[in-house]
């Protein structure tokens, strides 16, 4: 009888191995971000994107247009519009600032809106996990998991 | 891994807003967002947190070097340092180490950036 379950124990173990091997390789091919490129102007896409935004629980609590910083820094330089919206979930923050003290350093998500020209605007946001999973702290991915659903609903309903 | 570069500082929350500010400055770095996260905390929660800034620092000629190798880099933009009160006489400061968040974005046309932007943030948090 214990031996029998020794056995099923390793069994077990060695599923898990298995198991958690899968999911490291997984978080270290993941991409930095998701997109999606749309039609419309680059002042409706970015009303769009805030308002969907909203919809999943996140505020915008800065706004950057790195082209017009840039221009402003920068002689001679051709950008078209390139926006960066710092977007926050009030708890989920709260929530891993607690985990991980320092984590500000990462904080908030971003998300960019891009003037493609010809009609065309892509919206990127970054994709939390896979720089969450750079801190070994399996708290923090399952946080970073469900906020890189939310950004990927967003860019679903655009 | 560890992903910034600290330090105490024997100073108020405020001073310490102030000194890495202007290191930031002399080292090219220009201060575009400031987010006080206990303010909003407070505010959208209603919790006390301990007084925490997120400064986003940018250089302009970096960000536009490194906006040209990946056009979605604007994702890690800006880089942050965080100041963080410990004590009425005690902050600590906290900037990003660009090649941690690079490490993530895999595009080796970037490791030289992010290598100098390294240098320059180390410089920061040294001379503050």
């Amino acid at each position: 009888m214990k031996l029998k379950k020794m056995k099923n124990l390793k069994i077990i173990l060695a599923l898990l191995m298995i198991l958690s091997i899968q999911s490291l390789s997984a978080q270290e091919n993941e991409n930095f971000y998701f997109s999606k490129t749309v039609d419309g102007t680059f002042e409706e896409v970015t009303n769009k994107t805030k308002a969907l935004l909203k919809e999943q629980g996140f505020g915008v609590i800065t706004e950057i247009d790195m082209d017009v910083k840039l221009k402003e820094k920068l002689q001679d330089i051709e950008m078209k519009p390139y926006k960066i919206l710092g977007i926050c979930n009030p708890s989920t923050a709260y929530k891993t600032l607690q985990i991980e003290e320092n984590i500000g350093v990462f904080l908030p998500c971003k998300a960019i809106i891009k003037d493609m020209g010809n009609g065309k605007v892509e919206v990127v946001i970054v994709n939390p996990a896979a720089l969450m999973g750079m801190l070994n702290k399996a708290e923090l991915v399952t946080i970073a998991n469900e906020v890189s659903e939310k950004f990927q609903n967003t860019l679903n309903s655009l | 891994m560890k992903y910034y570069f600290e330090k105490t500082l024997n100073c108020s929350f405020e001073e310490a807003v102030k000194r890495i500010t202007e290191e930031l400055k002399k080292e090219g770095f220009g201060v575009l967002t400031e987010i006080n996260i206990h303010e909003k905390l407070k505010e959208k929660l209603g919790v006390d947190f301990r007084k925490y800034s997120i400064l986003g620092a940018c250089n302009p000629s970096f960000a536009y070097k490194a906006l040209q190798e990946e056009d979605k880099i604007g994702t890690i933009l800006p880089c942050n340092v965080i100041v963080q009160q410990i004590s009425e006489t005690q902050t600590e400061i906290a900037a990003v180490d660009p090649m941690a968040s690079m490490q993530s974005v895999e595009n080796e046309k970037l490791a030289g950036v992010a290598n100098e932007v390294q240098q320059k943030l180390k410089q920061v948090i040294i001379n503050v």
